[in-house]
């Protein structure tokens, strides 16, 4: 993948009518990545979208495309388009009219129009559906009219504003693997925005969480999932079991707390003192379970009682709850190999713990 | 009770329509095939003679002439409705309450009191004459009440409302993202208006013209009043038939052709659209 920045935003604030939405933004889109604006809704992730697009003005900053200031850029400089959430296809036109409708903006000849809408149209699997309205088409069509619409125009960049999120369960599936695969097959960079953060995870090269206005954090998806920032964005990016500590002890290296009545010694990456309070975080898919008969050495664990069987298929996920009431999410997998025995009934007592360097120790917030 | 409640006024509205639209169209329909009699209102005798009256060259004249204003009128009021509907659509929400408030102000004063008054207007020592003299525009007074010219703009004035409600009814939903796809894809401001704009007005255009075309033609106290005693629209001649000369059985048939021209070219607009595609499910 090409290392070039191909767009760069500088230190931009959006505010309307005296509301701020978006705060100091400073972010950098590479040539040919897969980039994902991923934060609950009202987080600003759309608006940041628009001021790409040129259909906003931010209040102060710049937006760099191609090393340019994107300020007075015409829609013919910017060579960035739009796949919008509704996908805002023009109802009177053909899907061929659709797609041709930039192209004819920019005066290109009525054959090279021709070739290239009939070439994108085979690419997104549209052939033969040329003369079609776009009300004749279904949800997922119509989505790959509204990409080739953009696409065709050769942007550099490709933004795409939630544009799944109206599409049923299976489709959204079948088009985050599609989405996928042409984004490589164009090479082009893709900026992605969704609240989804399973899509997030799944389809992004990169991942820029925002959070009411700001960006909290960036970083491979699996960056994001394993070494969260803080805790607000371990929360929101998969399911967690949270418990709020204080460290009994520390040094450079380590700290000593206490879960459960049970002192662990974990280290200290986040130069914690003693005294601090702090988050530990452990993913449903770490936390383990074990029967009381599967277990002689109970030392570094703590008790609880099955709560809830959720069979899953690939999965089981236990809800399960420990002496003091408070309930935590377990996922076990089906591994046939060790033969580990995953039945479990609600009501039975069972002895957990998590493998000591999985978990993610983070400062206290809230 | 919602239920009862629906089948109520959809029930009440119907019956209305029933007794006092289509009974009264049809009392006209049998009318138009009656004979005339000079002492009574007509005579119970079927005849076809009222429809081959009305192929005389003279009603023909009055026709095309009816039609030629009309449309002038139509197309005056969308020139004129068209950007002001779609400057009030833009505005913000309390600005275009205010703009429609203000647009229907005039109706909550009758008609013809509003027609009497743009007689005062336009008369000869009228206020536009005054202010153009006093102005130094003119030197001599314009002769503008009693000719076609004060018809069509008492029509223009008083059909407006009704060219500007529809467009701005449809334009008001317009789906701004429509807008900005077109404009992320290049299109000039003049691009997006002719190739997006105006062709998803289409169905608030029609609805306006149809709004605007037929009073337009049938409006008679505004030609009676602004135009003077030459009967100039449809309507005067209808109304002539049965109130001067009390030929009801030909008033009915002039009625019933007008109807049935404004309901074919209803019924060729409304084929071609749903063969096409209905803009309006699509948006």
């Amino acid at each position: 993948m090409a290392e070039k920045n191909i767009i760069e935003i500088r230190g931009i604030f959006k505010s309307y009518g005296g509301q701020q939405i978006l705060q100091n933004i400073n972010l950098n889109v590479k040539d040919g990545e897969f980039l994902t604006l991923l934060g609950p809704s009202g987080c600003g992730k759309t608006t940041l979208l628009r001021l790409l697009a040129g259909l906003e003005k931010p209040t102060a900053g710049q937006i760099l495309i191609n090393g340019k200031d994107a300020k007075d850029m015409s829609p013919q400089e910017r060579h960035v388009n739009t796949v919008f959430q509704s996908y805002a296809l023009f109802p009177h036109m053909t899907v061929f009219d659709n797609v041709a409708f930039g192209l004819r903006c920019d005066g290109v000849t009525e054959a090279e129009i021709e070739r290239r809408v009939t070439e994108m149209l085979r690419m997104v699997r549209l052939s033969g559906y040329e003369q079609r309205k776009p009300s004749e088409l279904s949800g997922g069509q119509q989505q790959r009219v509204a990409i080739a619409r953009a696409v065709v125009k050769e942007p550099i960049v490709l933004l795409l504003d939630e544009p799944l999120s109206s599409l049923d369960y299976r489709l959204r599936k079948n088009m985050q693997i599609e989405l996928k695969q042409l984004q490589r097959k164009l090479g082009i960079a893709f900026v992605f925005v969704t609240h989804d953060q399973e899509e997030a995870l799944s389809m992004s090269d990169s991942i820029v969480v925002m959070q009411q206005g700001n960006v909290v954090q960036q970083g491979t998806p699996r960056d994001i999932y394993e070494t969260p920032k803080n805790i607000s964005v371990a929360t929101f990016i998969g399911e967690s079991n949270i418990f709020d500590v204080v460290v009994d002890e520390a040094n450079d290296k380590t700290i000593k707390i206490t879960v459960q009545g049970i002192q662990y010694e974990l280290e200290n990456d986040g130069q914690f003192k003693s005294g601090d309070k702090l988050h530990l975080l452990i993913r449903p898919e770490d936390t383990r379970v074990y029967h009381r008969s599967e277990i002689d050495d109970i030392s570094m664990m703590f008790p609880a009682v099955v709560n809830e069987v959720i069979y899953k298929g690939t999965t089981v996920d236990l809800i399960i709850k420990l002496p003091d009431g408070k309930l935590l999410s377990v996922t076990e997998f089906f591994d046939e190999d060790n033969g580990e025995d995953v039945t479990y009934v609600i009501g039975e007592s069972v002895w957990v713990n998590w493998p000591i360097g999985w978990e993610v120790v983070l400062p206290y917030d809230k | 009770m919602t239920n009862k409640f629906q089948y109520f006024s959809v029930g009440l509205i119907t019956t209305w329509l029933c007794i006092f639209g289509l009974l009264s169209f049809l009392v006209m329909v049998v009318m138009s095939f009656l004979q005339h009699d000079p002492d009574h209102i007509a005579l119970w005798h079927f005849t076809l003679q009222n429809y081959e009256d009305l192929f005389n060259p003279i009603f023909f004249k009055i026709f095309l002439k009816s039609f030629y204003i009309a449309f002038m009128v139509t197309a005056a009021c969308l020139l004129l409705g068209y950007p002001f509907a779609y400057i009030i659509s833009r505005l913000p929400e309390r600005l275009q309450n205010t703009a429609l408030l203000l647009l229907l102000l005039p109706f909550w004063t009758s008609s013809i009191v509003r027609t009497y008054a743009m007689m005062s207007i336009l008369k000869t020592k009228g206020l536009l004459n005054t202010a153009l003299l006093s102005m130094g525009i003119i030197h001599e007074p314009l002769q503008l009440l009693f000719t076609n010219t004060a018809v069509g703009i008492g029509l223009i004035y008083n059909l407006l409302p009704f060219m500007i409600l529809p467009i701005y009814v449809n334009l008001e939903r317009f789906d701004i993202s429509l807008i900005e796809a077109a404009k992320d894809l290049g299109a000039k401001y003049t691009t997006i208006f002719r190739k997006v704009i105006i062709p998803l007005s289409v169905p608030g255009i029609v609805g306006g013209c149809t709004l605007v075309f037929l009073p337009a033609m049938t409006l008679f106290f505004i030609s009676d009043l602004l135009g003077g005693a030459k009967a100039l629209l449809l309507g005067n001649l209808i109304e002539d038939q049965f109130l001067m000369a009390n030929n009801w059985p030909r008033g009915a048939a002039t009625s019933v052709l007008l109807t049935v021209i404004m309901a074919i070219g209803l019924l060729i607009y409304w084929f071609k659209s749903n063969k096409r595609i209905n803009y309006e499910a699509a948006i």
